[in-house]
C-alpha cells in the first residue's frame, strides 16, 4: 500500500508542481510589490515615499536579472522592522536632542522668571511622559487644545467621537460642544480632521441632545452639515430615549485608533460649558469599554439630512 | 567622541563594499552584491549608517523614460564615515589576522640557549 501510495505522490507531485511554479513565477510581480507594500506600512511616514521608490527600483531591477523577486522582497519585508526602528529611535533622538539644546540655549541673563517658567515646562513634560509611559493616562485641569490637535494630526485608522450638546438653563441658548466648532480651535480642528481623511482615517461623530426638539435646532444642523459636507461621518442621538444606565455614564469623550480616548469633564452640564478636567484615557481596558459605549450609539443615531 | 555606531560581522562587509570605492556612490542592490548580503539586511545598516552621518543618500539625476528603469537611490560615504569604514575595516583586519609565528631560533625573555 505504501509504495503505491508513494508512487501515487510522486505522480501528483510530477504533475503539479510545474503548474505551480508557472504560477508563482506569474504572479510574483504583483506579489513582490505587495510584499513591498506591505513592508513600507512598517516604517514612519516621512520615510515611506523614499523607501517605496526605492524598493520598488530594486524589484524592478531583480526582475531583469531574473532573480526571485519575492524571496527578495520577503527579506526587504523582514529588514523593514529593523529600519522602521532605526528610522522612529532617530526621529525620538532627534527631539529630545532638539528639546535639551533648546532648553540650554535660554540665555543666562535671561529674566529668572524665563528660566523658571521654562523648568516648569520642562517638569510638565516630563510628568506627561511618565503618565503615557505608565500607560496610565494623563490629566489636565481645564482644557489642553494641544492633545485634541496633536492626537488628531498623529491618527491613523480612526476618530470616533461623542458629542455632548447642551441647552443652558434659561433653556433657551442651544449650544454645540460650548461653541467650539466656531472658534479658532474649532476651525482648525476640522482642517486637521480634514487632513486625517486624506490619509484615510475614518472619522465618525455622534452629536447627543436632551430632547428629541433639539435635533432641529439650526446651529446643531449647521454644524453637522458643516462636517458631513467634509466627509466626517454625522449622526444625531436623543439620549431622552436612552436607558437610564446609559444617561449617567454620558460624557464627552473621542477614540483615537482605538487606543486613546480624549475624555472632557465639563464644570456643570447646566450652564454655558467650561471644561473642568481633560483626561488621556489609556488603559486598554477603559478605551475598549469607549469603543463599546461608541459602537452602541451608532447604529442608534439618526442621519443628518 | 564615542563610536558613531555598533559594528557587526554584517556592518563590516557592508563598509568594506563600500571602501571598495570609497568615493563612488553605491546603490542597495549593488551594496547587496559585494558585500554579499542579502537586500534584506542592506537596508537596516545603511539606514543606521545614514542616521549616524557616515553615509549620505541621494536619488540619482536620470530621465526615467530614456533610461527604461526606475532611479536609484545612491549612498556616499561621509568624510566621517570614510575615517570610520578605513578604521573599523583596519581594525577586523589586524583583530582576525592570523597569529604571527615566532621565527625559529628565537627566544622568549627569559629562555635560556641549551
Amino acid at each position: 500500500v505504501s509504495t503505491v501510495l508513494i508512487t501515487l505522490l510522486f505522480l501528483l507531485n510530477a504533475l503539479l508542481m510545474p503548474l505551480v511554479v508557472e504560477l508563482v513565477k506569474e504572479r510574483a510581480p504583483g506579489l513582490a510589490l505587495r510584499v513591498i507594500r506591505l513592508a513600507v506600512r512598517l516604517l514612519p511616514r516621512a520615510h515611506r515615499d523614499r523607501y517605496r521608490e526605492e524598493w520598488t527600483a530594486e524589484r524592478d531591477e531583480m526582475e531583469r536579472q531574473n532573480v526571485s523577486q519575492i524571496v527578495s522582497s520577503l527579506r526587504i519585508l523582514l529588514g523593514a522592522l529593523s529600519t522602521g526602528w532605526i528610522l522612529r529611535k532617530k526621529k525620538q533622538d532627534d527631539a529630545v536632542t532638539q528639546l535639551v539644546r533648546n532648553f540650554a540655549q535660554i540665555h543666562p541673563d535671561s529674566s529668572p522668571l524665563v528660566h523658571e517658567f521654562a523648568q516648569l515646562q520642562i517638569n510638565q513634560i516630563s510628568q506627561f511622559l511618565k503618565g503615557l509611559s505608565e500607560g496610565v493616562g494623563v490629566s489636565y485641569d481645564g482644557e489642553d487644545r494641544e492633545w485634541l490637535l496633536g492626537l488628531t494630526m498623529q491618527s491613523r485608522h480612526a476618530i470616533n467621537a461623542i458629542s455632548l450638546c447642551t441647552a443652558h438653563i434659561d433653556g433657551e441658548d442651544f449650544d454645540v460642544d460650548g461653541g467650539l466648532w466656531d472658534s479658532d480651535l474649532g476651525q482648525r480642528y476640522l482642517a486637521l480632521q480634514r487632513d486625517a481623511m486624506r490619509r484615510d482615517v475614518v472619522i465618525r461623530r455622534v452629536f447627543v441632545i436632551d430632547q428629541p426638539g433639539q435635533a432641529n435646532q439650526d446651529n446643531l444642523l449647521r454644524v453637522c452639515r458643516q462636517q458631513r459636507d467634509l466627509g466626517i461621518h454625522v449622526k444625531i442621538i436623543d439620549q431622552s430615549a436612552m436607558p437610564d444606565a446609559i444617561k449617567s455614564v454620558m460624557l464627552d469623550f473621542i477614540v483615537f485608533d482605538n487606543a486613546i480616548s480624549y475624555e472632557v469633564l465639563p464644570a456643570s452640564r447646566n450652564m454655558k460649558p467650561t471644561t473642568f478636567k481633560t483626561h488621556l484615557v489609556l488603559q486598554p481596558e477603559r478605551v475598549k469599554e469607549r469603543t463599546r459605549q461608541f459602537e452602541t450609539f451608532w447604529p442608534e443615531a439618526l442621519d443628518v439630512y | 567622541m564615542g563610536k558613531p555606531m555598533r559594528v557587526t560581522l554584517q556592518t563590516l562587509r557592508v563598509l568594506r563594499a563600500l571602501l571598495d570605492d570609497p568615493g563612488g556612490e553605491h546603490y542597495g542592490l549593488e551594496i547587496s552584491k559585494e558585500s554579499g548580503l542579502p537586500t534584506g539586511s542592506i537596508y537596516p545598516i545603511l539606514a543606521r549608517m545614514e542616521v549616524s552621518g557616515l553615509v549620505t543618500s541621494a536619488w540619482e539625476d536620470i530621465d526615467e523614460t530614456l533610461a527604461k528603469r526606475r532611479r536609484r537611490r545612491y549612498y556616499r560615504l561621509t568624510s566621517d564615515g570614510l575615517e570610520f569604514a578605513r578604521g573599523e575595516v583596519a581594525n577586523a583586519a589586524r583583530f582576525l589576522a592570523p597569529a604571527r609565528r615566532r621565527p625559529s631560533g628565537c627566544l622568549r625573555p627569559g629562555e635560556v640557549s641549551a
